[in-house]
């Protein structure tokens, strides 16, 4: 199995607990916010995971991330479970619309900035990055064909009305989820035929 | 018929030294599973990874790849 395969297969894994825990938490709480915040929290958990390294001629690197990049991620983490506890308790569903999107835009910017942590991996190698090029361009197109459906459809649902903003909340979460799901099943499936 | 790039990589990998797929991959600085797809003719590579693998093999790059040029390319080569 290879390691595209491998880090298809946990993404898919975490991906597929997403849909899970906003069931569960909707059931419990009839709360569509909450049940949204809770089980997108663990997609940001996915951005631990450092796939590749930048130092192709020494696999054995593996110095541990920097003390900057951990506590942005825990403190991303952090910030996005206070909110959802706030929410939760307050009743107040504006800061989780608003702050989850925020501090995904600033945690990405910084993230870049910051430049990739040191791992055991190498780089990926030619043919891997055409497979994860073409497993992202796929997973853009069925983005984009869903995200124009979904808001046609909502368009029409609420015609002259105001829509609710968890409602653009749960487009732009489920949006992200689409494009990791597709870019795992496309990613799968490219290996699955190049290994045949 | 497409265009096809063939090539005689195992051959090769087999004469210089009876090499791993492993062993030539960490020579040239890819994975494994791509050394098997070159192999298995289901992968070109790029102009750089092949010349890569022409000098970690010790040969030239026309004795490690072949270009067979599809029915119809060949017939309008021919005519010009």
């Amino acid at each position: 199995m290879s390691r595209l395969q491998r880090q298809s297969l946990f993404g898919g894994a975490v991906l597929l607990l997403v849909p899970v825990a906003v069931g569960i938490t909707f059931a419990l709480k009839h709360n569509l916010e909450a049940a949204l915040g809770v089980g997108f929290t663990p997609l940001a958990l996915l951005s631990f995971v450092q796939m590749t390294g930048s130092k192709p001629e020494d696999p054995r690197v593996t110095e541990p991330p920097g003390t900057w990049v951990w506590s942005l991620r825990m403190g991303y983490v952090g910030i996005v479970i206070m909110w959802l506890y706030l929410e939760w308790h307050l009743r107040n569903g504006f800061p989780t619309v608003v702050a989850l999107p925020c501090l995904a835009a600033l945690y990405w910017l910084h993230r870049r900035t910051l430049g990739p942590a040191p791992s055991a991996m190498p780089q990926y190698d030619e043919r891997e990055k055409t497979i994860l090029t073409r497993a992202f361009r796929c997973s853009a197109q069925v983005f984009w064909v869903l995200f124009v459906l979904s808001g046609t459809f909502l368009a029409m649902k609420f015609r002259g009305q105001s829509v609710p903003a968890s409602l653009f909340l749960g487009q732009i979460l489920v949006g992200g989820w689409v494009i990791g799901a597709a870019m795992c099943l496309a990613i799968l499936w490219q290996e699955r035929r190049w290994q045949s | 018929m497409a265009e096809l790039i063939a090539n005689r990589l195992r051959h090769w990998r087999f004469t210089r030294g009876e090499l791993t797929q492993e062993e030539l991959a960490q020579r040239v600085g890819v994975t494994r599973q791509t050394i098997i797809a070159l192999e298995k003719g289901q992968y070109a590579p790029s102009l750089l990874l092949a010349f890569r693998l022409a000098a970690a093999l010790e040969i030239s790059l026309e004795e490690l790849f072949q270009y067979e040029a599809a029915p119809a390319a060949r017939r309008s080569r021919a005519k010009a």
